[in-house]
C-alpha cells in the first residue's frame, strides 16, 4: 500500500489527471447499472387541473360602495323627455365588481322576464363633479336615440360593506374625492367588452326572444327539469375573460351600467306594475 | 621505493572509486528503469478495468434492449423489462395535454391497447392520466376547498407471477403567467424549493396536507363518506397471478377541518368526511389525528406557538369541544385562502413502485 501511494506520487500530473478520470468513470458506470434498474421498476401517471381562486370579488352599487345602494325596485316606464312628449325607454342602473386582484374575470347576470325589458351591459367611468364629466365629453346634452341621457347620476352614501372592506385594506387611488352626498356622475360607456374584445351574451335565450329557450339550462334551474311558467325560467348572459385588475395584486374595482330597456309599453304600464323580477348579479373567477 | 608505493596506492585508490562510482550509477539507472516499467504496469491496470467495465455495461444494456427497438438516447431507461405497467382508461382533450405539456412534458400519451380509450404505460416511464366523467364532476368551476373527486387505474403485470407495486401520491403546484392583453395563458412555473416567493412555498405545502386519499366512498344521506384513509406510506396494491388489477382511489380537498376529525354527532359538526363508527372508522379518525399531530404544519398557517404545542396531545375527545378546534379551524382555512391566491394548476401525481411500504 505504501509502495503504491509513492508510486502515485511520482506519477507526473498528467497521469495522474489520466488515472482519475479512469476511476471516476468506471465508478460511475458500475453505479449506473442499478440505477437504470432501479428507474425501470418506477412507473408514475399524473392529472393536472386548475386551482380555482377564491372569490374575493364582490358586486357593489357606483363607487364600490354597500350593494344595498343598489336600488332596482323603481322602473319608471312613463318618463318623458322633460318638456315634451317624447317617452324614455330606458333606465340605467350602477354597479361595481371589486376585489382582491384578479388576472380575469367571468361576470354573470341571471334574471326571470316577468316584465318585457331588454337588458344591456355597458362599461362606467366615475365623474365626482358634473363639471369634471363636462370637461370629459362635450357631447353630455346629446340624448340617446331611446330619450335617455348618455349618463346616470348617483347620490354618494360613503357607506361600504364593512366585511367587504375589512378584507380590502389598500385600494389603489382613483384619484377621485367624494363625500357622503356628493352628487356623482357616471358616464355611459362601449358595452362591456373581454380581453379577447368579445362582447357578452344569453347563454339559454336566442337573440330576441324574451324567455328562457326552456332546455338548455332549465334541468339545472328545475330538478324536475320541467317548469310550468316559461317567464319564471330564469335567463343567463354571461361574459367570461374580463380584465381584472390593472395592477398586479393590488384590489381594484370596476364600474358596469345596466340598462334596462322597453318598447311599446309605457301605455300599459300598469299591466306591469304588479309583475317582479329576479335580478342576480355575480362575479367569479374561473 | 616507499614513495613510489604511496603514489602507486593513491591512484589504485582513485581508480577503485571511479569503478565504485560506475557500479552506483549503473544500478540507478536499472531501478528508474524497474519504477517506469511500474508505473506503465499500473496505468495498464486501469485502463484494462475500465475497458472490462465497459464491455460489462455494454453488454448489459445490449442484452436488456435487444428485444425492443427504440432510439438509443432512452434505450437504457426506457427498454428494459418492468414487472408492471400502469393502465389509464378515458380521455384526455388538447386543453388537458397543453397544460402537461407547459407543466411537464415528460409526461407521455402512452400506448393505446387496440382502439380502446385504454393507454398503459408501455416503454414511456411516466404517462398522463386519462380522465372519466367522475373525476371532474365536481370541480368543474375548479378545483377548490370540498372538491373531491375519484381515480381509477389499473396495474398490469408483464409475466405470469404477482407483482406487488406501492403507490405513493404527491401534489406538484404550478403558477402560471397570462397574457397581460388576452389574458391567455402563456407558460406554467413549478413551485419548488428553489422559488423565490414563500407565499407559493407554503401553497404549494398546504395543497399537499390539505388534499387526503382514501380507498372507498360511500354516500349516505346524500353526504359522500369516505373509508380505508391512505396515508403518507401509500397504498400498496397487488396483482396476483399475473392478472390486472383495477384500483380506484377516493380524494378529497377538506372544506373544514373539523371534517376531517368530527362526527355526525357532535355539536359543531359539518358533514363529517368518515362515519361515526364500524368499518374502519376509528381506524381512519386515529390515523387523521397521527397525520395531523405529524404534519400540521403542512396543514395550518399562522398557529399560536401555544397551539402548536397543544396539536402534539390532541385527541377526538379533547378536541371535539375545544376552543382549539375553532383556531385549528381558522388556521385551516387559512391555509387554503393561500392556496387560492397563490396557486393556479396542480399536478396530483402517482408514483409505482415495485415493493411495499410498511403501515399500510
Amino acid at each position: 500500500m505504501k509502495k503504491l501511494f509513492e508510486r502515485i506520487k511520482k506519477m507526473s500530473k498528467r497521469k495522474k489527471v489520466q488515472t482519475v478520470i479512469a476511476l471516476a468513470l468506471t465508478v460511475a458506470l458500475c453505479f449506473a447499472i442499478p440505477a437504470f434498474s432501479w428507474f425501470n421498476n418506477q412507473k408514475k401517471i399524473a392529472e393536472i387541473a386548475k386551482i380555482k381562486a377564491p372569490d374575493e370579488l364582490y358586486i357593489n352599487a357606483a363607487h364600490k360602495e354597500d350593494v344595498i345602494n343598489l336600488d332596482m325596485s323603481s322602473i319608471n316606464v312613463s318618463q318623458k323627455i322633460p318638456n315634451t312628449n317624447t317617452p324614455i325607454t330606458s333606465q340605467s342602473f350602477v354597479f361595481s365588481v371589486s376585489g382582491e386582484w384578479v388576472n380575469s374575470f367571468t361576470l354573470q347576470i341571471e334574471h326571470t322576464t316577468n316584465n318585457p325589458y331588454t337588458y344591456t351591459f355597458y362599461e362606467g367611468v366615475i365623474y365626482e363633479s358634473e363639471s369634471a364629466m363636462r370637461a370629459a365629453h362635450s357631447d353630455c346634452d346629446t340624448r340617446n336615440a331611446d330619450g335617455s341621457l348618455k349618463y346616470v347620476e348617483y347620490v354618494a352614501t360613503n357607506v361600504y360593506d364593512s366585511e367587504e372592506m375589512s378584507k380590502i385594506t389598500t385600494w389603489p387611488d382613483d384619484g377621485l374625492t367624494i363625500t357622503t352626498g356628493q352628487r356623482i356622475f357616471i358616464w355611459i360607456g362601449d358595452e362591456i367588452k373581454n380581453m379577447k374584445n368579445q362582447t357578452g351574451g344569453y347563454l339559454n335565450k336566442a337573440t330576441g326572444q324574451r324567455y328562457s329557450d326552456g332546455s338548455t339550462l332549465t334541468p339545472k334551474s328545475y330538478e324536475s327539469g320541467t317548469v310550468k311558467d316559461k317567464y319564471a325560467d330564469p335567463v343567463y348572459w354571461q361574459l367570461k375573460n374580463i380584465k381584472g385588475g390593472d395592477t398586479k395584486g393590488q384590489p381594484f374595482y370596476k364600474t358596469y351600467v345596466i340598462k334596462a330597456s322597453w318598447t311599446g309599453i309605457s301605455d300599459v304600464a300598469e299591466d306591469y306594475n304588479k309583475e317582479t323580477d329576479i335580478f342576480y348579479i355575480s362575479a367569479f373567477v374561473e | 621505493m616507499s614513495e613510489r608505493s604511496v603514489n602507486e596506492n593513491n591512484k589504485l585508490w582513485e581508480a577503485a572509486e571511479r569503478v565504485a562510482e560506475k557500479v552506483v550509477a549503473a544500478k540507478k539507472a536499472e531501478s528508474e528503469e524497474e519504477r517506469r516499467k511500474q508505473k506503465k504496469r499500473i496505468v495498464k491496470l486501469v485502463l484494462l478495468m475500465t475497458l472490462i467495465a465497459l464491455i460489462i455495461v455494454f453488454a448489459s444494456i445490449a442484452w436488456f434492449a435487444q428485444n425492443k427497438a427504440v432510439s438509443a438516447n432512452t434505450m437504457a431507461v426506457s427498454a428494459a423489462p418492468s414487472p408492471f405497467e400502469l393502465e389509464t382508461v378515458g380521455y384526455a382533450n388538447n386543453d388537458y395535454i397543453d397544460l402537461f405539456n407547459m407543466a411537464d412534458p415528460e409526461y407521455e400519451e402512452g400506448e393505446q391497447q387496440g382502439s380502446t380509450s385504454a393507454y398503459r404505460t408501455g416503454t414511456a416511464q411516466q404517462i398522463r392520466w386519462r380522465l372519466d366523467s367522475d373525476d371532474d364532476d365536481s370541480y368543474t368551476e375548479g378545483f377548490r376547498p370540498g372538491a373531491s373527486g375519484s381515480l381509477t387505474f389499473k396495474v398490469v403485470p408483464k409475466g405470469v407471477d404477482s407483482v406487488t407495486v406501492n403507490c405513493k401520491f404527491n401534489i406538484r403546484a404550478f403558477v402560471g403567467n397570462y397574457n397581460d392583453t388576452t389574458g391567455d395563458l402563456e407558460s406554467i412555473d413549478e413551485v419548488t424549493s428553489a422559488t423565490t416567493d414563500n407565499d407559493q412555498k407554503d401553497a404549494c405545502n398546504y395543497i399537499n396536507g390539505h388534499i387526503l386519499f382514501f380507498q372507498n366512498k360511500t354516500t349516505v344521506s346524500g353526504n359522500d363518506i369516505y373509508s380505508g384513509y391512505i396515508g403518507t406510506n401509500g397504498l400498496n396494491v397487488t396483482a396476483t397471478g399475473g392478472n390486472t388489477q383495477t384500483v380506484t382511489v377516493y380524494w378529497k380537498w377538506v372544506n373544514t377541518f373539523d371534517q376531517m376529525i368530527l362526527k355526525s354527532t357532535d355539536s359543531y359538526n359539518d358533514y363529517p368526511l368518515i362515519a361515526d363508527s364500524g368499518g374502519t372508522a376509528q381506524q381512519d379518525r386515529d390515523a387523521l389525528i397521527a397525520y395531523i399531530k405529524a404534519n400540521y404544519s403542512k396543514i395550518f398557517s399562522g398557529l399560536s406557538s401555544e397551539d402548536q404545542t397543544s396539536i402534539s396531545s390532541i385527541t377526538y375527545d379533547n378536541l371535539k369541544n375545544s376552543a382549539l378546534l375553532g383556531a385549528l379551524c381558522d388556521a385551516y382555512n387559512a391555509a387554503d385562502q393561500i392556496i387560492g391566491v397563490n396557486l393556479d394548476y396542480f399536478m396530483l401525481e402517482l408514483t409505482a413502485d415495485v415493493g411495499t411500504s410498511s403501515n399500510n
